[in-house]
């Protein structure tokens, strides 16, 4: 690649198309941009610039901007604000012992007129082994790039995986909270919480992600052509979706912060009003 | 053709031959403006001012962008208001150029490089699209048929922002929001055939409690205090200039790293088995997936995204009438409003933009000074210049918010 002519370290249209004109157009010589060295601020100082692997982080989104300041330190943190993720950077540095692992690379097929067309489909799963799992899956010509890809959207995609237990509640958490379900395509995946040392009794797919998660001990069920990898897998990510999402006893003491206004101005009322029997500024109602 | 702008050394780097701040035909950011002449900066001061706030505005960037057979020594400088109230605001960002007349310019030479610039937006579409032969390049038009260059224009309002309401507080039941998604996205695929958005609502339909809204509330007090504006005058960014790069030849070259260093990833990987028949049962086969499914569902941020991937450090994105790349979806009519030239009455076209990535870099005091998601500069297209009289002219500037802005607010 010919040495890009420095054009009076500028933009812009002139100089800089077709390039190699730059340095015959007399430009080195004038106004002392630098002759033949640098060029002022011009181009072609690809030498300068760092190496892709040594690259630091630069974030794009502003959420990206916040956790590289470190103003937020934790995933959770995310979930709780509800923000979405756009950059898979940030999982990087929120989750650093993320492991990823290749589930399937597979060809697909589609019909055009000159004939088929194969691409490589590959799916990825992502986890950290402590209650967060990504699944991503991305279709391209060659093989590394939908890896590659594939990687990048499972890390976009990373929830939190809610881990209970079967019985006693004694030492860690180790098995879904309750029966939970998730289904994708005609496959239905149906987690079971099992008691410790158990293991996972399941399929290798569903068991590698169940793995990842850090779900140690599950029964599970399947149901349809779980044959499809993609929807299988699929279908075990909302299964373990859906464990946040479950309203367990546990948590039905959310705390509720405000008084009823019945119940703060219930003496007020008591002594100009007529209590009507509504039963609000009931006690049992708590 | 596209030129990037990359971060440079600070003043007084180890390239010392033209460190010379007041060159005012160096790009850099940060700083004070460098005007051809001095009378320029005093006179240009009345026209530095927020249009929102009336308040001084601070010096972002300085660019030297001579034209194409054009005997002009041209600079163009961004000015923009500190203010946090008056952030993601096009109006409160100024844009000034100023031109010299540089007799040394010689012709160029008659190359057929150059037309390009001139060529109208029709020629070049149906070539982009020649190579797009029903084969995606590595994902990244997978959605798009239509013409790169023209700006993403949705006119089916398309809600993909996820909008936590964070009064309307309800349970909502589970199986209802699945239907409810797979219907609009079904929807949306039928009448939009050019960009298979992916509506997937799945942020916005989350249960939003009365304690996770408390708590960002608090966490934002703390944590984004927008500080007092503290105007002095002599407030400005840090100094960096701008190394410029074309961008066909970074792509090209980290394509090829990209590949060599997958390459050695893939051994590892061992063969893969590529002759799939014997595996697969009846109806069990994969099917071609098209679009990639991503959580946030913010298909115009990945395409941004897709874009910028092998250079996420750029940023000034440099294309003379050429087409900005937008970083959330822009309307007809926002964006035609930066198309006049104000000076001259003919038609501005797009020049360049600067990138997020900039906002690492326009701190105070190690706080962000200066926030925005890209900003798009406008000039004429005309370059209509008065030699006797003008000392500068103001351009046109467009402004777009990062695309989750209104959920930190």
């Amino acid at each position: 690649m010919a040495e890009r002519g420095g054009t009076r370290g500028g933009f812009g249209t002139r100089g800089g198309r077709g390039g190699e004109g730059g340095r015959g157009r007399g430009e080195g010589g004038f106004r002392g941009e630098g002759e033949g060295r640098g060029r002022g601020r011009g181009r072609g100082r690809r030498g300068q610039r760092p190496k892709e692997d040594t690259k630091a982080w630069v974030p794009v989104t502003k959420l990206g901007r916040l956790v590289n300041d470190g103003k937020i330190r934790t995933l959770e943190e995310i979930y709780l604000f509800s923000l979405p993720i756009k950059e898979a950077d940030i999982i990087d540095r929120l989750l650093p012992d993320l492991k990823d692992e290749v589930l399937k690379i597979m060809p697909v097929q589609k019909q055009t007129r000159a004939g088929q067309r194969t691409r490589f489909k590959a799916i990825v799963v992502v986890g950290d082994g402590k209650g967060h799992i990504g699944l991503g899956v991305k279709c391209s010509k060659e093989v590394a790039t939908a890896i590659r890809g594939a990687i990048i959207l499972a890390k976009l995609s990373v929830i939190p995986v809610r881990r209970g237990y079967w019985g006693n509640k004694i030492g860690a958490p180790h098995t879904v909270p309750c029966k939970v379900t998730g289904e994708c395509g005609s496959v239905l995946v149906r987690l079971i919480p099992a008691p410790r040392g158990t293991s996972l009794v399941c399929a290798p797919v569903p068991k590698k992600l169940l793995q990842m998660a850090g779900i140690q001990d599950c029964w599970t069920a399947a149901k349809g052509c779980t044959a499809t990898l993609g929807n299988f897998a699929k279908a075990t990510y909302a299964a373990m979706a859906m464990t946040y999402s479950y309203l367990t006893p546990d948590l039905w003491k959310e705390t509720v912060y405000t008084k009823t206004p019945f119940q703060e101005y219930s003496d007020h009322l008591a002594n100009t009003h007529k209590k009507y029997t509504v039963g609000l500024g009931d006690k049992h109602y708590q | 053709m596209v030129l990037l702008g990359f971060i440079d050394e600070p003043k007084g780097g180890k390239t010392t031959n033209d460190d010379n701040p007041s060159n005012w035909t160096i790009s850099r950011i940060g700083g004070q403006a460098a005007f051809p002449n001095d009378t320029i900066s005093t006179k240009v001061k009345s026209s530095l001012l927020c249009g929102k706030c009336q308040k001084e505005q601070i010096f972002v960037c300085q660019l030297y962008c001579p034209l194409d057979g054009h005997k002009y020594d041209r600079a163009i400088y961004l000015f923009a208001c500190r203010n946090p109230s008056c952030w993601n605001a096009s109006n409160s960002w100024t844009a000034i150029r100023c031109q010299k007349y540089d007799e040394t310019v010689e012709e160029p030479m008659p190359v057929d490089i150059e037309s390009p610039a001139k060529v109208p937006l029709s020629s070049t579409d149906w070539c982009d699209d020649a190579d797009a032969w029903n084969s995606d390049d590595d994902g990244t038009t997978t959605t798009t048929k239509k013409p790169a260059p023209v700006p993403t224009i949705i006119k089916k309002e398309i809600k993909q922002e996820p909008e936590v309401m964070l009064n309307t507080m309800k349970i909502e039941d589970d199986d209802h929001n699945n239907e409810s998604e797979k219907s609009s996205s079904d929807e949306e695929d039928d009448n939009n055939n050019n960009i298979e958005v992916n509506t997937k609502k799945k942020s916005s339909n989350k249960n939003v409690s009365v304690a996770s809204s408390d708590a960002f509330n608090e966490w934002k007090k703390t944590n984004l205090s927008k500080q007092a504006l503290n105007v002095s005058n002599s407030a400005s960014f840090p100094f960096y200039y701008i190394v410029i790069d074309d961008e066909d030849d970074i792509v090209d070259e980290a394509k090829l790293n990209e590949k060599r260093k997958l390459r050695k990833a893939m051994k590892k990987l061992g063969d893969i088995d590529e002759d799939d028949d014997d595996e697969t049962t009846k109806g069990a086969k994969e099917k071609y997936e098209k679009t990639p499914d991503f959580e946030h569902g913010d298909a115009v941020f990945h395409r941004f995204q897709q874009k910028i991937r092998y250079a996420p450090d750029q940023i000034i994105r440099y294309d003379w009438s050429g087409h900005p790349l937008i970083l959330t979806k822009a309307d007809e009519n926002t964006l035609s409003s930066a198309q006049k030239c104000r000076n001259c009455q003919s038609s501005c076209n797009f020049e360049f933009q600067l990138m997020p990535a900039l906002v690492n870099f326009l701190k105070i005091d190690n706080q962000i000074g200066l926030e925005f998601g890209t900003v798009f500069i406008y000039t004429c297209s005309a370059n209509c210049w008065d030699e006797k009289n003008d000392l500068y002219r103001v351009e046109n500037v467009f402004v777009q918010a990062d695309p989750d802005q209104n959920l930190f607010d």
